[in-house]
């Protein structure tokens, strides 16, 4: 019936927008503080000595043992600011990337920007998701990168 | 026996009909993404000033379809199938994700031009509203995916035009003090995509049948848009000291407002034809 089906669908229409106004709000933006005190703790552990320098992408850590040079930051999924990380690695050395522990020669797109929408979107109504930083990494020759403890990493509740 | 009056008695929905609604429900929600942030942001009455955050591309692009599908007087009642398609899209709208309706109203598009006949409202109903779907979601899928290369052809041509060099998506100011690095948000993609959300709308509503012209007056629309956004990220670059206000207070206005009216004026004139009929 016409009228009782259009009844119906105004009805729906008003529930699914009421239930999206009642349950979502703006998602966190990612806590740049709690990712670079992260890098560095793994850091210090490695037996680095540490500083953190502000940059426009965010917190860039840096690392130093003995002739080891080490920069962290993190690197949006969308890959906005990959000419100034290879310009920051440039004087250290090979830039890397380190995805839930794993290291990549280049940056991993597909599976982390996939997985940066739905943590987002379980945020926007509340849900607890971990997020999946990817950490840009910048290392001179020979610092032995995989000794480091990268789960620490590897997933954030900020 | 009581006897109801011709006027209350029921009748199938059509094919249309339901198409309608559905149409609404979905694009709604896919804006209900945008427009539940802007609210709490900005408040009400900005909200409202601003369009809740959409383009006034995109609410056309809503009222056309949802006007061509209501007044389809030779629409057929709806089939078991469409109605399955319709229980998929509300299931879509009433989870509290926009995307999710976005994705539904990309789904309802494409059967409603597959499963419509070619050149009926409900097919063009269906291209205008796969052109919002594309926009609100593919589109920006696609920029995020290969942001590198796309945003890397804006950052070359806002170079080619102000004379500087630049490298990946990132330009150096005139005056060497600093530089700039080119976002998704400022990527003359985003509004190519409501370029041709109007093309669309525009060549559909007025029955602009297909062919090499109608493509040219697309282009020439797409190339007015990427011109406009060439000219402000070129303003950022070569006045840095008022850098804020163009990127995003009277440069953004001035630069929204240069589109919309070009690229309406160039859809319209080359639908001129069809329009004056």
């Amino acid at each position: 019936m016409r009228f009782s089906a259009s009844f119906l669908l105004a009805a729906l229409l008003l529930a699914s927008l009421g239930a999206k106004a009642a349950l979502t709000a703006p998602a966190p933006e990612p806590d740049a503080r709690r990712f670079a005190r992260e890098v560095a703790a793994m850091l210090r552990e490695g037996g680095y000595v540490t500083r953190f320098e502000r940059r426009t992408f965010g917190i860039l850590v840096e690392g130093r043992l003995g002739r080891c040079r080490v920069a962290v930051g993190d690197y949006t999924p969308y890959g906005t600011f990959a000419e100034r990380f290879d310009q920051l690695a440039a004087p250290i050395g090979p830039l890397r990337f380190v995805y839930r522990g794993g290291f990549h020669a280049r940056a991993p797109k597909l599976v982390p920007l996939l997985d940066f929408y739905a943590v987002r979107e379980l945020r926007r109504v509340g849900l607890p998701a971990l997020r999946h930083p990817i950490a840009a990494v910048a290392a001179s020759p020979g610092c032995g990168l995989a000794r480091l403890d990268w789960r620490r990493v590897a997933a954030l509740a900020d | 026996m009581a006897t109801v009056p011709a006027r209350f008695a029921p009748r199938a929905l059509t094919r249309s009909a339901l198409f309608a609604w559905l149409v609404l429900i979905a694009t709604l929600n896919a804006f209900a993404g945008v427009a539940l942030r802007i609210v709490p942001e900005h408040g009400l009455a900005y909200a409202l000033f601003e369009l809740f955050g959409i383009s006034a591309i995109l609410w056309t692009a809503l009222a056309a379809s949802v006007a061509l599908l209501r007044g389809d007087e030779q629409a057929a009642a709806a089939t078991v199938s469409d109605r399955l398609v319709a229980a998929a899209v509300v299931v879509a709208a009433l989870l509290p994700f926009a995307p999710a309706s976005a994705a539904a109203l990309t789904l309802l598009s494409g059967w409603m031009i597959f499963r419509s006949p070619a050149g009926s409202p409900a097919a063009r109903a269906g291209a205008i509203a796969l052109a919002v779907a594309v926009s609100l979601l593919w589109g920006r899928v696609f920029l995020a995916l290969f942001s590198g290369p796309l945003l890397g052809i804006d950052s070359w041509l806002v170079g080619q035009l102000v004379g500087v060099s630049a490298v990946g998506n990132t330009l150096a100011f005139t005056n060497g003090s600093g530089g700039i690095v080119v976002a998704p948000g400022c990527s003359s993609w985003q509004g190519m995509s409501l370029a041709l959300v109007f093309w669309v709308t525009v060549n559909q509503w007025f029955r602009v049948p297909f062919g090499w012209k109608p493509l040219g007056w697309c282009l020439l629309a797409l190339a007015a848009t990427i011109a406009v956004n060439v000219v402000r990220i070129g303003a950022m670059v070569h006045f840095p000291a008022q850098l804020d206000e163009i990127h995003h207070g009277y440069g953004w206005h001035l630069a929204m407002w240069s589109s919309l009216v070009l690229v309406c004026s160039i859809c319209l004139y080359g639908a001129r034809r069809e329009i004056l009929r």
